[in-house]
Protein backbone atom coordinates (compact mmCIF):
# COMPACT_ATOMS: atom_id res chain seq x y z
CA UNK A 1 0.00 0.00 0.00
CA UNK A 2 1.30 3.32 -0.73
CA UNK A 3 1.76 6.15 2.13
CA UNK A 4 0.68 9.72 1.18
CA UNK A 5 3.75 11.82 2.84
CA UNK A 6 2.72 15.05 4.00
CA UNK A 7 5.65 17.67 4.33
CA UNK A 8 5.98 20.39 7.21
CA UNK A 9 5.02 23.47 4.63
CA UNK A 10 1.81 21.54 4.47
CA UNK A 11 1.31 21.21 7.76
CA UNK A 12 2.10 24.32 8.86
CA UNK A 13 -0.66 25.69 6.29
CA UNK A 14 -3.13 23.55 7.91
CA UNK A 15 -2.62 24.28 11.20
CA UNK A 16 -3.18 28.13 10.07
CA UNK A 17 -6.34 26.99 8.05
CA UNK A 18 -7.72 25.62 11.13
CA UNK A 19 -6.94 28.40 13.44
CA UNK A 20 -8.27 31.27 10.54
CA UNK A 21 -11.43 28.81 10.71
CA UNK A 22 -11.93 28.51 14.53
CA UNK A 23 -11.22 32.14 15.33
CA UNK A 24 -14.00 32.69 13.14
CA UNK A 25 -16.71 31.02 15.14
CA UNK A 26 -14.93 31.63 18.70
CA UNK A 27 -17.77 33.90 19.79
CA UNK A 28 -20.40 33.14 22.54
CA UNK A 29 -23.38 33.50 20.31
CA UNK A 30 -22.19 30.45 18.26
CA UNK A 31 -24.50 27.91 17.75
CA UNK A 32 -24.18 24.89 20.36
CA UNK A 33 -24.25 22.40 17.53
CA UNK A 34 -21.18 24.63 15.61
CA UNK A 35 -19.44 24.41 19.13
CA UNK A 36 -19.72 20.68 19.86
CA UNK A 37 -18.33 20.41 16.36
CA UNK A 38 -15.87 22.63 16.75
CA UNK A 39 -14.51 20.96 20.29
CA UNK A 40 -14.19 17.68 17.94
CA UNK A 41 -12.30 18.83 15.18
CA UNK A 42 -10.29 20.76 17.77
CA UNK A 43 -9.39 17.70 20.03
CA UNK A 44 -8.64 15.41 16.76
CA UNK A 45 -6.20 17.65 15.45
CA UNK A 46 -4.72 18.28 19.19
CA UNK A 47 -3.90 14.69 19.28
CA UNK A 48 -3.25 14.68 15.32
CA UNK A 49 -0.43 17.52 16.00
CA UNK A 50 1.34 16.13 18.85
CA UNK A 51 2.13 13.14 16.82
CA UNK A 52 3.88 14.85 14.40
CA UNK A 53 5.17 16.42 16.95
CA UNK A 54 6.69 12.94 18.93
CA UNK A 55 7.52 12.19 14.54
CA UNK A 56 9.48 15.45 14.68
CA UNK A 57 11.63 14.63 17.95
CA UNK A 58 12.49 10.76 16.69
CA UNK A 59 14.23 12.15 13.61
CA UNK A 60 15.95 14.97 15.77
CA UNK A 61 14.37 17.96 14.29
CA UNK A 62 14.39 20.29 17.06
CA UNK A 63 13.23 23.65 15.24
CA UNK A 64 10.04 21.51 13.47
CA UNK A 65 9.45 19.81 17.17
CA UNK A 66 9.27 23.41 18.90
CA UNK A 67 6.89 24.66 15.82
CA UNK A 68 4.64 21.53 16.29
CA UNK A 69 4.27 22.02 20.04
CA UNK A 70 3.86 25.83 19.51
CA UNK A 71 0.79 24.58 16.95
CA UNK A 72 -0.30 22.01 19.39
CA UNK A 73 -0.67 24.07 22.22
CA UNK A 74 -2.16 27.26 20.30
CA UNK A 75 -4.98 24.62 19.39
CA UNK A 76 -5.60 23.86 23.11
CA UNK A 77 -5.67 27.43 24.21
CA UNK A 78 -8.21 27.72 21.39
CA UNK A 79 -9.79 24.51 22.51
CA UNK A 80 -10.36 25.73 26.14
CA UNK A 81 -12.35 28.79 25.30
CA UNK A 82 -14.57 26.47 23.16
CA UNK A 83 -15.20 24.54 26.11
CA UNK A 84 -16.10 27.31 28.16
CA UNK A 85 -18.72 28.48 26.28
CA UNK A 86 -20.10 25.14 26.53
CA UNK A 87 -19.86 25.01 30.02
CA UNK A 88 -20.76 27.83 30.85
CA UNK A 89 -24.42 27.13 28.73
CA UNK A 90 -23.90 23.49 31.36
CA UNK A 91 -24.15 26.31 34.09
CA UNK A 92 -20.92 24.69 35.22
CA UNK A 93 -19.51 28.43 35.68
CA UNK A 94 -16.43 27.45 37.69
CA UNK A 95 -15.10 24.54 35.42
CA UNK A 96 -15.36 27.65 32.86
CA UNK A 97 -13.46 29.96 34.65
CA UNK A 98 -10.83 27.10 35.04
CA UNK A 99 -10.60 26.51 31.10
CA UNK A 100 -10.71 29.83 30.09
CA UNK A 101 -7.26 30.36 32.32
CA UNK A 102 -5.78 26.81 30.50
CA UNK A 103 -6.49 28.85 27.64
CA UNK A 104 -4.15 31.70 28.39
CA UNK A 105 -1.96 29.56 29.90
CA UNK A 106 -1.64 27.05 26.75
CA UNK A 107 -1.51 30.10 24.91
CA UNK A 108 1.24 31.68 27.45
CA UNK A 109 3.88 28.26 26.18
CA UNK A 110 2.33 28.65 22.45
CA UNK A 111 4.04 32.20 22.67
CA UNK A 112 6.93 30.57 24.37
CA UNK A 113 7.98 28.51 22.24
CA UNK A 114 7.29 30.92 19.38
CA UNK A 115 9.58 33.28 20.99
CA UNK A 116 12.32 30.20 20.41
CA UNK A 117 11.52 29.29 17.45
CA UNK A 118 12.02 33.18 15.86
CA UNK A 119 14.86 33.63 18.10
CA UNK A 120 16.44 30.49 15.95
CA UNK A 121 15.90 31.61 12.72
CA UNK A 122 16.99 35.45 13.55
CA UNK A 123 13.47 36.83 13.34
CA UNK A 124 11.96 38.01 17.00
CA UNK A 125 8.10 37.91 16.77
CA UNK A 126 6.11 41.44 17.61
CA UNK A 127 3.06 42.33 19.41
CA UNK A 128 1.19 42.14 15.86
CA UNK A 129 2.11 38.17 15.56
CA UNK A 130 -1.42 36.00 15.37
CA UNK A 131 -0.68 34.74 18.58
CA UNK A 132 -0.93 38.25 20.33
CA UNK A 133 -4.30 38.33 18.69
CA UNK A 134 -5.70 35.19 20.05
CA UNK A 135 -4.66 36.25 23.49
CA UNK A 136 -6.45 40.08 22.95
CA UNK A 137 -9.54 37.68 22.13
CA UNK A 138 -9.20 35.67 25.06
CA UNK A 139 -8.97 38.66 27.22
CA UNK A 140 -11.87 40.63 25.57
CA UNK A 141 -14.17 36.85 26.02
CA UNK A 142 -13.00 37.12 29.73
CA UNK A 143 -14.33 40.85 30.53
CA UNK A 144 -17.26 39.94 28.88
CA UNK A 145 -18.51 36.71 29.90
CA UNK A 146 -17.35 37.00 33.62
CA UNK A 147 -17.31 39.02 37.04
CA UNK A 148 -14.25 40.68 37.34
CA UNK A 149 -12.16 39.35 40.50
CA UNK A 150 -10.42 41.85 42.42
CA UNK A 151 -8.33 39.32 44.91
CA UNK A 152 -7.25 35.53 44.51
CA UNK A 153 -6.52 33.04 47.16
CA UNK A 154 -2.53 32.08 46.89
CA UNK A 155 -1.82 29.39 48.98
CA UNK A 156 1.55 28.08 50.33
CA UNK A 157 2.46 24.18 50.18
CA UNK A 158 4.70 22.03 51.35
CA UNK A 159 5.45 19.29 49.00
CA UNK A 160 7.43 16.58 47.94
CA UNK A 161 10.62 17.08 45.39
CA UNK A 162 8.39 15.46 42.35
CA UNK A 163 9.44 13.69 38.94
CA UNK A 164 10.45 15.37 35.49
CA UNK A 165 7.61 14.88 32.98
CA UNK A 166 10.42 14.43 30.24
CA UNK A 167 12.69 11.78 31.41
CA UNK A 168 10.76 11.14 34.28
CA UNK A 169 13.22 10.89 36.57
CA UNK A 170 13.42 12.27 40.04
CA UNK A 171 13.48 15.93 39.67
CA UNK A 172 16.47 16.43 41.82
CA UNK A 173 18.14 14.21 39.95
CA UNK A 174 18.02 15.29 35.98
CA UNK A 175 19.11 18.25 34.18
CA UNK A 176 16.08 19.82 33.02
CA UNK A 177 14.76 23.24 34.17
CA UNK A 178 11.02 23.47 34.88
CA UNK A 179 8.94 25.55 32.37
CA UNK A 180 11.59 25.16 29.95
CA UNK A 181 11.36 23.75 26.32
CA UNK A 182 13.60 20.71 24.74
CA UNK A 183 13.12 19.85 21.38
CA UNK A 184 9.18 19.99 21.60
CA UNK A 185 8.44 19.04 25.25
CA UNK A 186 7.45 21.45 27.94
CA UNK A 187 9.29 20.72 31.63
CA UNK A 188 7.07 20.21 34.48
CA UNK A 189 7.46 18.91 37.74
CA UNK A 190 4.91 16.21 38.14
CA UNK A 191 3.40 13.49 40.73
CA UNK A 192 4.05 16.26 43.59
CA UNK A 193 2.36 15.44 46.80
CA UNK A 194 0.84 18.10 49.03
CA UNK A 195 1.96 17.32 52.57
CA UNK A 196 0.98 20.75 53.96
CA UNK A 197 -0.35 23.86 54.06
CA UNK A 198 1.99 26.93 55.09
CA UNK A 199 -0.35 30.02 54.19
CA UNK A 200 -3.12 31.07 52.83
CA UNK A 201 -3.23 34.74 51.26
CA UNK A 202 -5.49 36.85 49.13
CA UNK A 203 -3.46 38.70 46.50
CA UNK A 204 -4.46 40.94 44.07
CA UNK A 205 -1.54 38.90 41.54
CA UNK A 206 -1.63 35.43 42.29
CA UNK A 207 0.49 32.74 40.27
CA UNK A 208 -2.71 30.79 39.48
CA UNK A 209 -5.84 32.63 38.72
CA UNK A 210 -8.26 29.52 38.95
CA UNK A 211 -8.18 30.23 42.68
CA UNK A 212 -11.17 33.08 42.86
CA UNK A 213 -13.57 33.61 45.41
CA UNK A 214 -16.81 31.62 44.38
CA UNK A 215 -18.85 33.53 46.95
CA UNK A 216 -19.83 37.00 47.31
CA UNK A 217 -22.38 39.19 49.36
CA UNK A 218 -25.42 41.14 47.61
CA UNK A 219 -26.13 44.51 48.69
CA UNK A 220 -28.92 42.41 50.58
CA UNK A 221 -26.38 40.86 52.92
CA UNK A 222 -27.60 37.66 51.33
CA UNK A 223 -24.44 35.16 50.08
CA UNK A 224 -24.29 34.30 46.43
CA UNK A 225 -22.57 32.30 43.87
CA UNK A 226 -20.59 34.85 42.23
CA UNK A 227 -20.94 33.45 38.37
CA UNK A 228 -25.00 33.22 38.42
CA UNK A 229 -25.84 35.28 41.26
CA UNK A 230 -27.96 32.76 43.02
CA UNK A 231 -28.40 32.80 46.61
CA UNK A 232 -26.47 29.98 48.38
CA UNK A 233 -28.12 26.83 49.08
CA UNK A 234 -26.23 27.60 52.92
CA UNK A 235 -26.30 30.96 53.98
CA UNK A 236 -23.05 32.32 55.03
CA UNK A 237 -21.99 35.01 57.77
CA UNK A 238 -20.71 38.59 56.55
CA UNK A 239 -17.04 37.62 57.28
CA UNK A 240 -17.08 34.10 55.65
CA UNK A 241 -16.56 33.57 51.89
CA UNK A 242 -16.14 30.17 49.65
CA UNK A 243 -13.71 29.69 47.15
CA UNK A 244 -11.14 27.67 45.28
CA UNK A 245 -7.90 27.85 47.44
CA UNK A 246 -5.60 25.64 45.36
CA UNK A 247 -6.34 24.02 41.84
CA UNK A 248 -4.22 20.59 41.23
CA UNK A 249 -5.18 19.78 37.73
CA UNK A 250 -2.04 19.94 35.31
CA UNK A 251 -1.60 21.50 31.89
CA UNK A 252 -1.83 18.26 29.28
CA UNK A 253 0.87 19.36 27.20
CA UNK A 254 3.31 16.40 26.35
CA UNK B 1 9.20 49.48 41.91
CA UNK B 2 12.96 47.83 43.25
CA UNK B 3 13.17 46.71 46.76
CA UNK B 4 16.56 46.26 48.75
CA UNK B 5 16.80 46.16 52.56
CA UNK B 6 19.65 44.76 54.35
CA UNK B 7 19.80 43.24 58.06
CA UNK B 8 22.89 41.86 59.86
CA UNK B 9 22.15 38.42 61.06
CA UNK B 10 23.74 38.09 64.63
CA UNK B 11 22.20 34.43 65.26
CA UNK B 12 23.74 32.37 62.51
CA UNK B 13 25.66 29.43 62.49
CA UNK B 14 27.10 29.15 59.14
CA UNK B 15 30.81 29.69 60.45
CA UNK B 16 31.68 26.21 59.95
CA UNK B 17 30.67 26.23 56.08
CA UNK B 18 32.86 25.55 52.97
CA UNK B 19 34.11 29.01 51.02
CA UNK B 20 34.26 27.94 47.63
CA UNK B 21 30.06 27.46 47.07
CA UNK B 22 27.31 28.98 46.96
CA UNK B 23 25.03 27.47 49.46
CA UNK B 24 21.15 27.15 49.12
CA UNK B 25 19.91 27.39 52.42
CA UNK B 26 15.74 25.73 53.61
CA UNK B 27 13.44 28.42 53.92
CA UNK B 28 11.09 28.73 57.12
CA UNK B 29 13.81 26.67 59.10
CA UNK B 30 12.57 25.45 62.41
CA UNK B 31 8.77 25.58 61.54
CA UNK B 32 8.45 22.07 60.18
CA UNK B 33 10.20 18.64 60.66
CA UNK B 34 11.97 18.86 57.30
CA UNK B 35 12.61 22.57 56.53
CA UNK B 36 11.74 23.15 52.82
CA UNK B 37 13.72 24.61 50.32
CA UNK B 38 11.79 27.16 47.87
CA UNK B 39 10.34 25.42 44.83
CA UNK B 40 12.58 27.21 42.07
CA UNK B 41 15.59 25.72 44.27
CA UNK B 42 15.65 22.76 42.04
CA UNK B 43 15.61 23.97 38.60
CA UNK B 44 18.11 26.99 40.05
CA UNK B 45 20.75 24.49 41.53
CA UNK B 46 20.45 23.51 37.81
CA UNK B 47 20.91 26.36 36.09
CA UNK B 48 24.03 27.58 38.65
CA UNK B 49 25.99 24.39 38.52
CA UNK B 50 25.77 24.47 34.40
CA UNK B 51 26.80 27.76 34.35
CA UNK B 52 30.09 26.53 36.56
CA UNK B 53 28.95 28.28 40.28
CA UNK B 54 29.95 26.09 42.33
CA UNK B 55 26.83 25.20 44.72
CA UNK B 56 25.28 22.62 46.71
CA UNK B 57 22.25 22.57 49.23
CA UNK B 58 23.18 23.15 53.04
CA UNK B 59 21.30 19.48 53.15
CA UNK B 60 19.80 17.55 50.59
CA UNK B 61 16.08 18.95 50.32
CA UNK B 62 13.43 16.76 51.06
CA UNK B 63 10.45 18.93 50.36
CA UNK B 64 9.82 22.00 48.78
CA UNK B 65 7.83 25.48 49.62
CA UNK B 66 5.67 26.17 46.67
CA UNK B 67 4.49 29.83 47.08
CA UNK B 68 1.90 30.55 44.40
CA UNK B 69 2.11 34.84 43.89
CA UNK B 70 3.03 35.80 40.46
CA UNK B 71 6.61 36.89 41.30
CA UNK B 72 10.14 34.46 40.46
CA UNK B 73 10.84 33.70 44.35
CA UNK B 74 14.24 32.46 44.17
CA UNK B 75 15.89 30.24 46.93
CA UNK B 76 17.73 31.64 50.11
CA UNK B 77 21.24 31.85 49.17
CA UNK B 78 24.52 32.03 51.71
CA UNK B 79 27.39 33.51 49.19
CA UNK B 80 30.77 34.04 50.90
CA UNK B 81 33.05 37.28 50.41
CA UNK B 82 36.30 34.88 49.23
CA UNK B 83 34.01 34.12 46.24
CA UNK B 84 33.72 38.22 45.27
CA UNK B 85 37.41 38.70 46.46
CA UNK B 86 38.89 35.76 43.93
CA UNK B 87 36.71 37.06 41.27
CA UNK B 88 35.74 40.50 41.64
CA UNK B 89 33.40 40.08 38.86
CA UNK B 90 31.64 37.10 41.11
CA UNK B 91 28.07 39.12 41.47
CA UNK B 92 27.46 40.63 38.30
CA UNK B 93 28.38 36.87 36.75
CA UNK B 94 25.78 35.21 39.65
CA UNK B 95 22.59 38.43 38.86
CA UNK B 96 23.52 37.33 35.20
CA UNK B 97 22.71 34.13 35.35
CA UNK B 98 19.52 34.34 37.93
CA UNK B 99 18.41 37.33 35.17
CA UNK B 100 19.01 34.60 32.23
CA UNK B 101 17.49 31.78 34.72
CA UNK B 102 14.01 33.99 34.91
CA UNK B 103 13.74 34.80 31.75
CA UNK B 104 14.24 31.48 30.17
CA UNK B 105 11.08 30.26 32.17
CA UNK B 106 8.67 32.64 31.21
CA UNK B 107 7.36 34.15 27.79
CA UNK B 108 8.53 37.48 27.52
CA UNK B 109 4.99 39.66 27.78
CA UNK B 110 5.28 37.65 31.55
CA UNK B 111 8.42 38.19 32.75
CA UNK B 112 7.29 38.42 36.64
CA UNK B 113 9.35 40.35 39.26
CA UNK B 114 12.00 38.79 41.49
CA UNK B 115 12.52 38.28 45.20
CA UNK B 116 15.16 36.65 46.36
CA UNK B 117 17.27 36.49 49.87
CA UNK B 118 20.78 36.87 49.58
CA UNK B 119 23.23 36.22 52.74
CA UNK B 120 26.79 37.54 52.14
CA UNK B 121 29.30 36.31 54.45
CA UNK B 122 32.35 38.23 55.42
CA UNK B 123 35.31 35.63 55.17
CA UNK B 124 37.19 37.37 57.57
CA UNK B 125 34.60 38.70 60.15
CA UNK B 126 32.12 35.91 59.81
CA UNK B 127 29.31 38.41 59.90
CA UNK B 128 26.40 37.68 58.07
CA UNK B 129 24.43 40.50 56.38
CA UNK B 130 21.11 39.53 54.48
CA UNK B 131 20.39 41.23 51.44
CA UNK B 132 16.34 41.18 50.86
CA UNK B 133 16.08 41.87 46.73
CA UNK B 134 12.19 42.51 45.50
CA UNK B 135 12.03 44.02 41.72
CA UNK B 136 12.33 43.64 38.08
CA UNK B 137 15.07 41.52 36.22
CA UNK B 138 16.43 44.45 35.02
CA UNK B 139 16.95 45.82 38.71
CA UNK B 140 19.04 43.05 39.49
CA UNK B 141 22.17 45.03 38.65
CA UNK B 142 21.70 47.40 41.97
CA UNK B 143 21.45 43.96 43.71
CA UNK B 144 24.87 43.20 42.10
CA UNK B 145 26.30 46.56 43.71
CA UNK B 146 25.02 46.38 46.40
CA UNK B 147 26.52 42.84 47.47
CA UNK B 148 29.68 44.26 46.13
CA UNK B 149 29.71 47.08 48.51
CA UNK B 150 29.28 44.58 51.37
CA UNK B 151 32.00 42.56 50.58
CA UNK B 152 34.02 45.61 50.38
CA UNK B 153 33.98 46.87 53.55
CA UNK B 154 36.03 44.36 54.85
CA UNK B 155 38.82 45.34 52.44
Amino acid sequence: MKKNKITFEQIDSLFVSLVEDSISEMQFTTAEKIITERIKVLRSNIDLYRSFKFIAIENNLEVQANSLLHMQCTLQSIHSVFLTFTLIRQNLNLKAWISLIDAYEYLDIAIKVKEIVHTHIGLPIDDSNGVFEIRRRILNIEKGLFPSHKVYNSSALIETLGKCSICKNNFQDCEHIESNIYSGLYCQRIEKEILDVDHIAMVENPKDRRCVYTSQHNLKGIAVDIFSREPLEQSLNNNEFRGLVYYKGQLDIN
Amino acid sequence: MTNISITEIVDHNFSDLNYDKVIILPERKGTHVISPYASTALSFIKTLKKENIPTEFLEMPETLLEQRGVEWIGPTLLVFSSLYNSNPDFFNLLIEIIKNHVMSIYPSHQIPEVKLNINVQKTKSKKVTNVNYEGTVEGLKVLAKKLEEICDEEK
